[in-house]
């Protein structure tokens, strides 16, 4: 009687239970769109990669049509390429490999890869463009640019490297006909960039060869703005 | 912090939040809609505590006289908690006004007190807490009641809605109370709703089995459905029919509100951390801990946020003082790169979730709110809200505060 009254009373309350079917489910379900959403991300991501190394081709291409008619031309008139296509592209590209950088990381492999022929195809528009300068008396200025993006870098501060290539797309903002920078990790493995380096002697960043001068100190505006003048 | 422990920490919170998302899904697609019908009218009393209402005690008690439900079988007990206005000679009138009135009066000791002054007088087999800011709609004991015919039910609470609904804050809280109604509904459907505010009937006995309410607790209605959850009893939600009540309007209201309700929220989950347990069901291993997982990822994503929206700006300021000038290039490049980054389409996600919930609640609420006051709420007031979770917290280790 006592039992059945208890039983009874048992009966009046919530019976708690755990259907861990549901929960099971649950974490799949969660699993499976979390698992998508990064894949999703990443794919799109990946396929600016793609997109990134078409630019790339075309600008080498471009580069390389240049650099042929000029062979083909041989004593000819350098200073009748039409260089300026070459010039906005090369600024472009640089920009797609920043963001880049940005969304999949400054030490990505594909980022790096892609860097890494960025670098090729600026030290290749570098040499024509220092070509047409000075052969075609052009008054536009070329500086190279060398930092680092390794926060620990004993060769010098990565932040002021970033600051500094700020200041440097400031004055492209400003001066897009007359100025063009050539960035340069220095921690690119590639032996051409290799001997850029040692070429103007480079030992710490933020470093910057203008007129053929090496700069080894942090440059603000109004000092870069001057070279142009 | 490191640029991979940011993403590191990003990503656990947004599966948290995917997860305790999903399990609503779950819920809402389990759910079935249960129209209850009224069997018998039992006598109820309402229990009206009453600090400095000069303005809207009246107008709640109306709203009362008003109900449709036998006359005969409602009676009100005002208790004026040492009013400093002209709360008492209103309820006093009101009381010659209306015979079934009763008015009682003592010193000033708060809200819970005031509830137990009232509840010991009580004789009705229901009694109803009524805010003396609120006010019900007519037809809602007879969608109420029928909850409590349900021997496993101990009190019912319903839909709250704004009653002032002018200004920013107002407009966005609307869309605020009506979601959380929404979940309100949705976890009396497993029967782990724990919160029974401005307005609740709970089954008399309960309190003189129980207890009363506890007088030193600042979310005194939080604590109480918590006991009635841990003696396994059901806490019922009404979706058909609403109360309405004054809602902050002033940056400070709001905030010492939340950080009220917060910091008592926190004090009564760890009072009640025994029903943190597997033998509580969903309610102990996934409604309660996901309330404190909520805290947790709501607070770390402020933070988080917060700190890269300060470094990005300070950046911001300083590039722009060395001569850089911002510039947007929109081209499909940077757009789906944007889109790209895994904060983004996450955000996309949980966006398309709210949206489904906040589109199913209109229809089943018939709440006719603002789809902007929809998006303004989510990508403002939530943001306010969490930064009052801070505040809480901060209060709760660092000093108590005082209401």
């Amino acid at each position: 009687m006592v039992r059945a009254k208890k039983e009874k009373h048992e009966e009046e309350r919530i019976k708690r239970q755990i259907d861990l079917g549901k929960y099971l489910s649950v974490f799949a379900i969660t699993a499976l769109i979390f698992i998508l959403g990064i894949f999703l991300g990443n794919y799109i991501a990946y396929s600016r990669v793609g997109e990134l190394e078409k630019a790339q081709e075309e600008l080498t291409a471009q580069i390389m049509g240049l650099e042929l008619k000029d062979a083909l031309l041989k004593y000819g008139d350098v200073c009748s390429l039409t260089w300026q296509d070459i010039w906005e592209e090369k600024v472009k590209t640089g920009e797609k490999i920043d963001k880049l950088e940005g969304r999949l990381g400054k030490n990505n492999a594909d980022v790096l890869r892609q860097k890494e022929i960025y670098e090729l195809i600026e030290i290749r528009t570098f040499l024509l463009l220092k070509e047409i300068k000075e052969k075609c008396n052009e008054t536009f200025e070329i500086i190279l640019f060398f930092y680092t993006n390794d926060k620990n870098d004993p060769k010098g501060s990565s932040t002021l490297c970033e600051t500094q290539g700020y200041v440097l797309d400031a004055l492209y903002q400003r001066y897009p006909d007359k100025v063009n920078t050539f960035a340069f990790d220095i921690n690119t493995k590639n032996p051409a960039t290799d001997i850029l380096q040692q070429l103007y002697n480079i030992t710490k960043v933020p470093s910057l060869i203008i007129k053929e001068k090496l700069y080894t100190e942090y440059m603000n505006f109004a000092a870069l703005e001057k070279f142009l003048t | 912090m490191a640029v991979e422990t940011e993403k590191l920490i990003f990503y656990l919170m947004s599966f948290i939040a995917l997860f305790i998302s999903i399990f609503f899904l779950m819920t809402f697609l389990r759910f079935k809609r249960k129209e209850e019908k009224l069997k018998r009218t039992p006598s109820i009393t309402f229990v009206v505590p009453a600090y400095n209402e000069e303005n809207h005690l009246k107008g709640s008690v109306d709203s009362v006289m008003k109900l449709d439900y036998p006359k005969n079988k409602i009676k009100i007990i005002i208790v004026d908690d040492g009013s400093s206005d002209n709360t008492l000679n209103i309820a006093k009138a009101l009381s010659k006004k209306y015979k079934r009135i009763k008015v009682l009066h003592k010193k000033n000791e708060g809200k819970a007190t005031a509830l137990n002054y009232g509840i010991k007088m009580v004789k009705t087999e229901l009694t109803a807490l009524l805010d003396a800011d609120t006010i019900l709609q007519r037809d809602i004991l007879k969608k109420a009641i029928p909850y409590l015919q349900d021997k496993k039910t101990m009190t019912v609470m319903c839909r709250l809605v704004p009653s002032n609904k002018h200004g920013f804050l107002a407009k966005v809280q609307e869309v605020e109370y009506a979601i959380v109604s929404f979940f309100r509904k949705l976890l009396s459907s497993i029967s782990v709703l724990t919160i029974a505010p401005a307005f609740s009937i709970y089954k008399t006995k309960f309190f003189h089995k129980y207890g009363y309410f506890d007088k030193d607790n600042i979310t005194e209605d939080f604590e109480m459905t918590l006991r009635v959850q841990s003696h396994n009893y059901d806490v019922a939600c009404v979706l058909d029919s609403y109360a309405s009540t004054i809602v902050p309007t002033t940056f400070n209201q709001l905030k010492r509100q939340r950080v009220r309700w917060n910091y008592g929220t926190f004090y009564n989950l760890y009072k009640y951390k025994r029903l943190f347990a597997p033998k509580y069901g969903d309610l102990g291993i996934f409604v309660l801990p996901s309330q404190v997982l909520i805290v947790a990822v709501a607070v770390t994503v402020f933070c988080l946020a917060f700190y890269q929206l300060l470094t990005a700006v300070l950046r911001f300021i300083e590039l722009l003082f060395v001569g850089w000038k911002p510039y947007l290039e929109l081209n499909l490049f940077n757009i789906s790169l944007f889109f790209s980054d895994p904060r983004v389409v996450f955000t996309i996600i949980a966006l398309t979730i709210s949206l489904f919930f906040f589109t199913i609640m209109r229809r089943y609420t018939k709440e006719k709110v603002n789809f902007l006051n929809f998006f303004v709420y989510v990508f403002t007031y939530i943001w306010l809200t969490v930064s009052f979770y801070v505040i809480a917290i901060f209060r709760l280790l660092i000093k108590k505060p005082k209401w």
